[in-house]
């Protein structure tokens, strides 16, 4: 083929990233691996090994513990016991922990990375150039915080012993998000990464111990929900931070409704990505496939709702669809990839029974002619038109590539739009003028509102929703509230006096009123 | 007394009351017991009411300096009343620490600023603090006048509407500031006020799907409560966690913590720079 012939048909040949230095070290912890607790590796008490695998090829990659009750209890122990000696280092000492962290963390990237996509079916664009950057760039900030704790928190304390349960779309950025902000202030932690991707948090351990982190500060213990509910339940855990479905953040909230547990919850989201009609379309276009597409559509700040303003919509959708075209689809260890793969069957059949849904409630499905790989678990990207604001893909998390699109006529009309869903996480909002796009963001029940630009996370800028999305911040000063109380509250006597005079007290009678 | 829902002074629709007796046993006087349709009333009022979010932080400021202006105009009147319950030392104290708490959010409702933040991007992003929307509010039994003062004057600095329920143990000061608020240019329904039995319409609040935060200050039981019922709409809950506050500490009483508990962040991203 010529450079000309090229030029025109744009295809790329094979850019494999090269697995071994990943493959090498699975290899050398022999594909198995126990939890890590107080700073080894512990085969599990009772629970034995399950295995994760490549969702893009369904290989086996390694076999990981199943942890119980008893692999928590361990694990908690060890975080209470350290946490004596890691609160009484000084902030500096902890902020070269941390800091020690980030620069490991760079120094494995490419291993992280390759790790990342291999587990998750992400690609390796994506987990090379945004997700570990951000990893360090998290251990970075927040090794500043630990330096400045004491400054800028005067009065304030750890809560003490952390549990953290994480999720599968983002596993190591995940992991940075909890660990970073619980060890800047002084907190000890038990990780509970997500069944479907536990590697990046168990190579993560072994950076851990590879700086020399005090024994127990960190402790990772892999298993199902069944670990991660051993560790709401566990008495002697002072906070627990969550991120994942509305559903179990419910059920969390539940459970620790009868203890003192600190609670902070980022779940689910269905976000709208709001495009007027005097926005640089193809700007928005490409925005919307990093807010659609980005990681197959498996994120919380999804921009999975479009509204677009009614006078532009048939434009738009005619340059989406052109752009959904060029979409590759594929292997995601190639460095040309667009979408890779779903992360496991269990979701990619949640995505294929939502569509359908939708579908049956009178939505117009289209996806581009590309063909999915033989193997793996795939999705195409998806435009679904003609969608009812009440429709389930208008309502309901979908958690893949799937953009459902819709019209509005004015920007009240698209802030009612917008804001008309039980979630409240994030928005996108593109237009040329300033006016109409900070009018609207103002409006906005979210807790991210990305003006001309979506899916933008910094360390620095708390991230976390309104409503059912969830409560409390994850990274900046807003973030580290969450590990964080008034020494005198922590101390604090339970109120006596009060409850005393409380149960010395009759029931008042109650009698109709009268006069007036 | 009366209920105090939407800005007016309403009859509790049980049509009864409870008696609110002192330490000694002597009969104070009765309160309304308010139920499900009353605090059902006091949401709808309070949502209507969430123009006070849109009001400037200075007219927020402004509003908050009238009412301790008006409530130092009748301190003396309302703490006589009090001492009937609370004795006349701490009648006095609550009262007196009541119109600096009210000066100190009132401070507060201009400066709890946002922030701007400079990630690595050609963005700058905007930090807003927002307030939650309307918050139901279980106010301390300990010391019914700075108790409810020290947890309602945050909601309302930060522009949050609240129903509040007053101290169980003595919910009649409260009804003397009904007038304050009505001299005050307090818009109506910003602050609606159902007495009755704390711990169910604790729950009432609780499972209200239209009110966005939950704040309980008592015993652990009750606190345990609004966090086992909030689950319907993932309210936000802040309790005491069944501890002791000292209220007359403006150390424990007042300040950032209660702010930051009044407040969501909204990061908002621009595009910004070269």
């Amino acid at each position: 083929m010529s450079i000309v012939e090229k030029f025109v048909s744009m295809e790329y040949g094979p850019a494999p990233e090269d697995p071994r230095e990943a493959l090498t070290w699975l290899d050398r912890h022999e594909r198995r691996f126990g939890h890590f607790i107080n700073g080894a590796w512990q085969p599990p008490v009772a629970g034995g090994y399950f295995s994760t695998a490549d969702p893009s090829t369904g290989e086996k990659l390694a076999a990981v513990a199943q942890g119980t009750a008893a692999d928590i209890d361990a694990a908690v122990r060890a975080a209470r016991a350290a946490l004596g000696p890691w609160q009484a280092l000084s902030g500096h000492a902890r902020a070269r922990h941390l800091y020690a962290i980030a620069r490991l963390v760079q120094k494995h990237s490419r291993r992280l990375a390759v790790l990342e996509t291999m587990d998750n079916g992400k690609p390796i664009r994506e987990s090379r150039d945004i997700d570990i950057p951000l990893v360090a760039r998290h251990f970075y900030h927040h090794a500043g915080w630990a330096q400045l704790l004491e400054q800028e928190f005067p009065g304030f304390v750890a809560c003490g012993v952390v549990g953290q349960i994480i999720p599968w779309n983002f596993p190591l950025l995940m992991l940075a998000w909890k660990i970073a902000p619980a060890l800047s202030t002084g907190n000890t932690v038990i990780l509970k990464p997500a069944e479907f991707t536990p590697l990046t948090a168990l190579a993560f351990a072994e950076i851990c111990q590879e700086i020399n982190l005090p024994r127990g500060v960190v402790n990772i213990v892999t298993g199902d929900g069944s670990t991660g509910e051993a560790l709401v339940k566990h008495a002697d855990v002072d906070k627990i931070a969550f991120t994942g479905s509305t559903e179990v953040g419910r059920a969390i909230r539940k459970a620790t409704a009868q203890s003192h547990k600190k609670l902070s919850l980022e779940l689910g989201g269905k976000s709208p990505f709001i495009i007027f009609e005097d926005s640089d379309l193809d700007s928005a276009v490409e925005g919307l496939v990093d807010g659609i597409w980005f990681n197959q559509g498996q994120v919380c700040c999804a921009g999975s709702r479009l509204l677009m303003q009614e006078s532009i919509a048939e434009k738009l959708t005619a340059k989406v669809r052109d752009r959904m075209t060029t979409l590759r689809i594929g292997a995601p260890l190639d460095k040309a990839i667009d979408i890779g793969a779903i992360v496991a069957r269990v979701q990619l059949e949640r995505i294929e029974r939502l569509v359908n849904q939708g579908v049956a409630e009178g939505a117009i499905c289209w996806q581009p002619p590309t063909a999915l790989p033989s193997r793996g678990l795939y999705y195409p990207p998806t435009l679904l038109t003609n969608v009812h604001p009440t429709s389930i893909v208008a309502q309901q998390e979908i958690f893949g590539p799937v953009l459902a699109a819709m019209t509005f006529r004015t920007p009240r009309e698209a802030v009612e739009f917008a804001n008309n869903t039980a979630y409240g996480l994030a928005a996108s909002v593109w237009s040329e003028s300033i006016n109409v796009a900070l009018h609207v963001a103002a409006q906005l029940k979210a807790g991210v509102v990305w003006v001309n630009s979506t899916n933008l996370f910094d360390a620095s800028c708390g991230f976390g929703g309104y409503r059912e999305s969830g409560y409390g911040r994850e990274g900046g000063r807003e973030g580290l509230f969450e590990y964080l109380e008034p020494a005198w509250f922590k101390h604090a006597p339970a109120l006596k006096r009060a409850a005393r005079r409380a149960s010395k007290m009759p029931t008042p009678p109650c009698r109709p009123l009268t006069g007036r | 007394m009366k209920l105090y829902i939407g800005g007016k002074q309403a009859r509790p629709d049980s049509g009864y009351s409870i008696e609110v007796r002192g330490a000694d046993g002597r009969l104070l006087g009765e309160a309304p017991l308010g139920n499900r349709k009353d605090i059902r009333n006091a949401v709808e009022a309070a949502r209507k009411a969430e123009g006070w979010a849109k009001a400037t932080a200075h007219a927020r400021a402004q509003v908050l300096y009238y009412i301790a202006e008006n409530l130092s105009q009748r301190g003396e009147e309302i703490a006589g009343r009090l001492a009937a319950a609370v004795g006349r030392e701490q009648a006095q104290a609550e009262v007196r620490t009541g119109i600096e708490r009210i000066f100190s959010y009132a401070a507060w409702a201009d400066k709890y600023d946002g922030a701007v933040h400079n990630p690595p991007f050609r963005n700058i992003a905007i930090a807003m603090n927002e307030p939650l929307g309307t918050v139901g509010i279980i106010c301390p039994a300990e010391a019914p006048l700075l108790g409810f003062l020290s947890v309602m004057m945050p909601a309302i600095a930060a522009g949050n509407t609240a129903i509040a329920v007053p101290s169980e143990a003595y919910p009649l000061i409260t009804g003397d500031l009904y007038q304050v608020f009505e001299t005050s240019d307090l818009p109506d329904g910003a602050v609606n006020i159902v007495t009755g039995r704390a711990s169910e319409l604790l729950k009432i609040l609780a499972e209200h799907d239209d009110v966005d935060a939950i704040w309980c200050f008592g015993d652990e039981a009750s606190g345990a409560t609004a966090k086992a019922l909030s689950t319907g709409n993932v309210k936000q809950v802040f309790t005491n966690e069944g501890r002791a506050i000292d209220w007359f500490d403006a150390k424990q009483g007042e300040g950032r913590w209660f702010l930051h508990h009044a407040h969501q962040v909204k990061n908002i991203w621009v595009p910004y720079g070269e």
